[in-house]
């Protein structure tokens, strides 16, 4: 290495416009913009710098370390050192600067703290959400503006549609995919300055552009847990963290108050679960609600579960400040369902939404988020506070 | 618009002097000779191992016969320490907290083996604790391993003093010098010291190549078996490529050091002040008074250093903080927390070092751009909603 070594490469501050139009490339952009790409090891995040970087942009790759994995168990979940050193050969590969940033305080504050919180509380979180809110589109998103980024750009199948005065977010072309769920909680003026090259596409696509680039994330398996527990029983880890004294027993009770049994703590219990209960019944038994404070975990039939509506807290608005009035939308109350009719209300506060469902809904999970769409546009979410029957 | 990129981390590693990279390339082409053999092809390369380890000895005071060379400082300090442990009865062992990993974790591993190991403590400053080493003096301390110059602060510590103090009381003394060696005046035979760790990638030699270096009278064994190389103290067929540049790298430090060191004095000066002048909520850490004059530790208030160091790195300045971790996002200084800062408080620290060919315009100019970034970047943490 020379001291004064010249740099024609991404990591270069600024660029000549005549060396951008040279590199031979369909280039659109003659000013090169600056985007930092979260980059999490996994194909979309590799397919989404590859496409940024493609498209002329000066495309900075970011991975964010949120917490550490024991050295015997650290290939199994994301941003363990393998994921990293995955993100950082396909930056090298795509020629672009490439960083770790160690947020492992703010994740272990705001997703982990906030995971176990909430079991504690007899409710079931969506740490992804958590994670999006307070992680990637708070500090990453700000970090990224401090190196002179024009956009933040991530993974997520979703939509920006820029079209319009205000810019909307709509749900990714593959519906299977589609991950706007989690997004919710975006604050509304960071949407410009975000990007999703991958709404347009959908898994298969992105598998083979992958491939086309040749990068070595190309046929890395997705991961569907989640990620700090590490393969594991999420139940386990909960128990875990919670010391003895932490967890909340109690009794197993029907609707109709007759008690079945006990058992040892009430993060063990998710609303709509079935299986686990411990107890055998005529019939199958759903859990129906859980009570923090006494411990009880109400269990009922297939019927008990069904709610006509729910209340929403801490709700987002991202196509609008508020609603102007009652609100005909479709709701989606978990991440793998399908939205369904409802009437959205807000009273004087609109962080707070009363929903009422067309037809009664299943298993109204408290912890969850309930996203209001319409059409392809999200309008914005909340945290389900309780079903309304 | 720039085209060029100012180095600011020679700690870590510095650019190849020609004269290193003019000799390995001569070696490389001309000396094919393994240095062990018998006949004309090894007694060449002998040669060129022989000659380096001349140079070293001359470079820093010492005996020629004294000098092992090794694959670098972290080897080195492996070898001292276990060796010691290995060679002596009741080995009780101090170390310093502000020593470089390649220390420190020997260390700990020596006390989980059940060897006896203190660590002697830091000021605010980074200055060891004078005090607290004579009151362990009576314990029947071995040996004491401390660096001459810290890599993070650049605190340069009185090894001369410390040598005495410990011989009175009858401990040996291993000092690490990597970050000394061409920048500070350092003489191995005058000081007393008994045991030094070298590296010579810090100042223009080539990585991978380092030495131990042991006064008259004392010995060191090989870490491993394997062979008799360097009369048996490493084994293993010489990396005479290495070796080479070594050499030149010593020689260098013969010829240059005392205008090496006057010129980075000069530099550090401008730098500082610049800085100083430039930006706000600047706090300089370390110990001002006996410190290297390649080093700058810098916090600037309401700036993270991570942070600080990616908006650096694109802007086309390369320097570095802490250690980073396995997988690659950084830490907080070991050094910086031992001098008492917290957690939030170290990871503000920024390490800015440079060298002989480092440009006193451009520190100037690095200067005022670091502190423009440092502005703005505070600046947008205090906008964040």
């Amino acid at each position: 290495m020379t001291e004064t070594e010249t740099t024609t490469d991404a990591a270069c501050a600024v660029r000549p416009r005549e060396a951008v139009l040279e590199t031979g490339d369909e280039i659109a952009k003659a000013v090169r913009d600056r985007v930092v790409v979260a980059m999490s090891g996994g194909v979309d995040s590799s397919v989404t710098a590859a496409l940024l970087a493609r498209q002329g942009y000066d495309a900075v790759g970011i991975s964010m370390r949120l917490y550490s994995t024991p050295q015997e168990s650290y290939d199994k979940s994301c941003c363990s050192p393998d994921d990293l050193f995955d993100a950082r050969s396909v930056a090298d590969s795509l020629g672009i600067p490439f960083y770790v940033a160690n947020y492992e305080d703010e994740f272990q504050k705001r997703v982990i703290s906030y995971f176990v919180e909430e079991y504690r509380r007899g409710r079931t979180p969506n740490p992804c959400v958590a994670c999006n809110d307070h992680l990637k589109f708070d500090i990453l998103l700000k970090r990224s503006l401090a190196l002179g980024a024009k956009y933040l750009a991530t993974g997520h199948y979703a939509r920006i549609d820029r079209s319009g005065e205000t810019p909307k977010l709509l749900r990714g072309v593959d519906r299977n995919k589609d991950q706007t769920y989690f997004l919710f909680g975006l604050p509304r003026e960071a949407l410009g300055r975000i990007l999703f090259p991958l709404g347009d596409l959908d898994k298969e696509e992105v598998r083979e552009i992958a491939n086309g680039f040749d990068l070595e994330t190309a046929n890395k398996p997705e991961s569907h847990e989640i990620c700090f527990v590490g393969g594991g029983d999420y139940k386990e880890y909960v128990a875990e963290v919670l010391a003895d004294e932490q967890q909340t027993p109690g009794k197993i009770v029907t609707v109709d108050g007759e008690v079945l049994g006990t058992h040892d703590g009430i993060h063990n219990f998710t609303v709509g679960q079935r299986r686990g209960l411990g107890i055998s019944y005529h019939e199958k038994l759903y859990v129906q609600a859980i009570r923090p404070d006494d411990g009880t975990v109400v269990v009922g039939s297939k019927e008990d579960l069904m709610s006509r509506g729910l209340v929403a807290q801490r709700c987002n608005w991202l196509s609008f400040q508020r609603p102007a009035g009652p609100l005909e939308c479709s709701v989606k109350i978990r991440y793998r369902s399908t939205p369904v009719p409802a009437l959205v209300t807000v009273g004087d506060d609109p962080t707070t939404a009363f929903v009422e469902f067309e037809t009664p809904q299943r298993a109204v999970t408290p912890g969850q988020a309930a996203v209001f769409y319409r059409g392809e546009e999200v309008l914005g979410g909340g945290w389900i506070e309780e079903p309304r029957s | 618009m720039r085209s060029q990129r100012t180095y600011l981390d020679w700690n870590a590693t510095a650019p190849v002097l020609e004269s290193v990279r003019d000799a390995m390339v001569e070696v490389l082409d001309e000396v094919p000779g393994n240095a062990s053999s018998v006949h004309q092809h090894g007694q060449k390369a002998r040669a060129v191992v022989e000659r380096a380890r001349r140079s070293i000895a001359a470079a820093v005071g010492a005996q020629p016969q004294g000098v092992v060379i090794t694959g670098g400082a972290t080897e080195s300090n492996n070898q001292v320490l276990r060796h010691h442990v290995r060679t002596t009865d009741n080995p009780r062992i101090v170390s310093t907290a502000v020593e470089h990993p390649s220390v420190i974790e020997v260390v700990e591993q020596l006390d989980q083996q059940g060897v006896n190991t203190e660590i002697w403590p830091v000021d605010r400053r980074g200055r060891l604790d004078m005090q607290w080493l004579s009151r362990r003096l009576d314990d029947e301390v071995t040996l004491v391993s401390v660096m001459w110059a810290n890599n993070e602060t650049g605190n340069v510590h009185d090894i001369p003093g410390i040598v005495e103090q410990l011989h009175e009381a009858g401990a040996l003394v291993h000092v690490d010098a990597t970050q000394a060696l061409g920048r500070i005046d350092i003489d191995f035979d005058e000081a007393g010291v008994d045991y030094m760790t070298l590296s010579f990638h810090k100042m223009g030699g080539p990585k991978g190549v380092g030495a131990t270096v042991v006064r008259e009278g004392l010995k060191v064994s090989a870490l491993y078996a394997g062979g008799h190389q360097e009369r048996g103290r490493r084994p293993g067929t010489e990396n005479v490529v290495a070796v080479a540049g070594a050499d030149a790298a010593a020689e260098a430090v013969v010829q240059r050091r005392e205008q090496w060191s006057e010129m980075l004095r000069e530099h550090r000066r401008a730098f500082v002040d610049a800085l100083h002048q430039e930006s706000s909520g600047l706090e300089l850490r370390g110990d001002r008074d006996a410190q290297l004059p390649n080093t700058v530790n810098a916090a600037f208030e309401g700036v993270d250093g991570e942070d600080l160091l990616m908006a650096l790195d694109l802007e086309g300045i390369s320097a570095s903080s802490g250690s980073a971790c396995t997988a690659g996002s950084l830490e907080p200084s070991h050094v910086i927390l031992a001098m008492g800062y917290d957690e939030a408080d170290a990871r503000r620290s920024v390490r800015f070092s440079f060298g002989p060919t480092t440009k006193r315009e451009e520190l100037v100019e690095a200067a005022r751009r670091i502190a423009e970034v440092a502005d703005r970047l505070r600046q947008m943490d205090a906008q964040w909603r």
